[in-house]
């Protein structure tokens, strides 16, 4: 788990498990003034949102090891009633159907231009 | 048959004596006949006269049934010609055949077959002979069985066979030969088999269609990494920021991951084309596992292995590369599903036909529906998340081609919850 804190920061959670995605994300949604807390399954998002409470936003890969996007995005609208907006970060062909299927905001295609997740997340942040 | 006089009442004994007779004679309408006026056996013999007539025509219907059930028998046994009807005694003589049968044996071995003639001396192919012999002597034995054969010629011009033997009892229930129904079914079984390729062809192309998700998936992800890490090198460099070390460390663990990617598969494009040529050299098997052992102990500090080896050196040709590939991807899947301080036992044996090198682990074992599809490049059970060297499922595909262009097998035995045995063997020269 990556954590920085920044009182006036908005906070983004990712959930990711490519350690490599994780470690760039953060570093560079961190230098542009975010607070990041990382989580690379479903499982460790879940425990980090009863730790932390609810994040601006969250990032959410969908094929991971434990408990995956579909489990973790169901188990968030059962707990928390979609309190946070969802954009899915994925490399399948069905990405738009699986946004849809969750309750997504939005997607992104993986691999992704950093500039265009920076201002997807800027558009959907509440 | 002598005179009878019906009319003499006054002896009523000698009358019913000559009713008697006459009637053991069963010509008793003489009776009537013969008589010209009534007497007391006028009613009877009326009646037998009913009953003769009926008898008669019985009998008349008896005869012509028995001459339609002799045409319908042969008919039916005689018309459909990819229906084979015989029957042979005790000691494989034909009691019966129908022209069918004979114009298939003849067709088939060359012999004009006949009754009383022995059916194994007709066929010539030994290993057909062997077949017919022990369903013959199985059917003598008082088994109605059906099976589904392939008999034919030497050439190979084979049919599939649904086959019905029963046995012939006699009136005091003992068993004094056998008939076989045989129905020529090869167009019904071209039917099935295509039917089951075609099916197969489906399977193969819904699989390579997973794969290829999968493919796709397991190469965008470290690309993804890739990408993101690149772009925050140069993001930092625009900005006249010093270039992050860890970044440009990161980014061998994805290009490793994308070069086992693409050796695996060129591994397997070339194993499927025949293009993977070993290097094989005289080498010591016991040494290259050892050192293997070693480099794994090094990587995988909490795992304990233990090296079971004989004494003597084992040396044969091998490609020590490709031999090494095998037992790392066997070590590998131990040590990633085996908890923390759990054994892993190694061993090279020597036994009678073969050199055996196995792998036992103390994971969780393997499901038996995807034991069999393991080794399979493109199958399912590769593709689920059980065992990876490359995240494509490919790894023990490719073990299974090394092994085999090695003359030699790979294979496992696996129970769920019990751990799971790896093992490669090498054949003996000679053996």
């Amino acid at each position: 788990m990556i954590k920085t804190k920044d009182s006036t920061s908005k906070i983004i959670l990712i959930v990711e498990d490519d350690s490599n995605i994780l470690f760039a994300l953060s570093l560079f949604l961190e230098g542009e003034g975010y607070t990041v807390f990382g989580a690379e399954n479903g499982l460790v998002a879940l425990h980090l949102l009863r730790e932390h409470g609810m994040p601006h936003l969250i990032l959410l890969d969908m094929v991971m090891p434990v408990m995956d996007g579909w489990a973790f995005a169901q188990e968030f609208s059962a707990l928390y009633n979609d309190q946070a907006p969802i954009i899915i970060t994925t490399g399948a062909a069905d990405a738009e159907q699986r946004a849809r299927d969750i309750g997504a905001a939005s997607w992104i295609g993986k691999p992704y231009d950093l500039d265009d997740l920076l201002k997807m997340i800027q558009k959907y942040e509440r | 048959m002598s005179e009878m006089n019906l009319n003499h009442s006054e002896n009523p004994v000698q009358a019913i004596l000559d009713f008697l007779s006459s009637l053991e004679s069963g010509d008793f309408s003489k009776c009537l006949s013969r008589s010209q006026e009534p007497n007391i056996f006028s009613p009877i013999i009326d009646k037998l006269n009913q009953f003769r007539k009926t008898l008669q025509v019985q009998a008349e219907n008896a005869i012509a049934q028995g001459r339609y059930s002799e045409i319908f028998f042969r008919a039916m046994i005689d018309s459909p010609k990819e229906i084979m009807v015989f029957a042979l005694d005790r000691d494989f003589r034909y009691l019966a055949f129908n022209p069918s049968h004979k114009q298939t044996m003849k067709a088939i071995w060359g012999f004009d077959i006949e009754r009383g003639m022995n059916m194994l001396n007709v066929i010539r192919n030994e290993s057909d002979r062997k077949k017919a012999q022990k369903n013959f002597e199985r059917a003598l034995s008082g088994d109605h069985f059906v099976l589904t054969e392939k008999y034919g010629d030497s050439a190979l011009k084979r049919h599939f066979w649904e086959d019905i033997y029963s046995p012939i009892y006699d009136e005091e229930q003992q068993i004094i030969g056998l008939t076989v129904y045989a129905i020529d079914i090869t167009e019904r079984k071209q039917a099935e088999n295509e039917l089951i390729a075609s099916r197969a062809a489906v399977e193969l192309a819904k699989n390579r269609t997973i794969f290829l998700d999968l493919a796709a998936h397991e190469l965008r992800n470290p690309v993804a990494a890739m990408s993101v890490l690149l772009q925050l090198v140069q993001k930092q460099t625009e900005k006249g920021q010093p270039i992050n070390p860890t970044m440009i460390a990161r980014l061998r663990d994805p290009v490793n991951r994308l070069t086992h990617l693409v050796v695996d598969l060129l591994d397997v494009s070339r194993l499927e084309r025949g293009l993977m040529l070993l290097r094989p050299v005289p080498g010591n098997i016991v040494a290259l596992i050892s050192n293997g052992i070693d480099e794994f102990q090094l990587r995988f500090p909490k795992r304990r292995f233990s090296f079971i080896k004989p004494h003597q050196i084992i040396e044969f040709h091998f490609d020590p590369v490709r031999i090494s590939q095998v037992f790392s991807n066997l070590l590998d899947n131990a040590s990633k599903f085996t908890p923390d301080n759990s054994l892993i036992e190694i061993t090279v044996a020597s036994l009678p036909s073969v050199i055996r090198v196995s792998v036992m682990d103390c994971g969780p074992g393997i499901p038996k529906a995807q034991v069999a599809t393991l080794f399979d490049a493109f199958s399912r059970g590769s593709s689920g998340a059980v065992i990876r060297s490359s995240g494509l499922g490919l790894g023990l595909s490719i073990c299974r081609g090394i092994m085999e262009q090695h003359g030699g097998t790979i294979g496992v035995a696996s129970e769920q919850g019990q751990g799971s045995c790896f093992y490669f063997e090498f054949p003996k020269k000679g053996s």
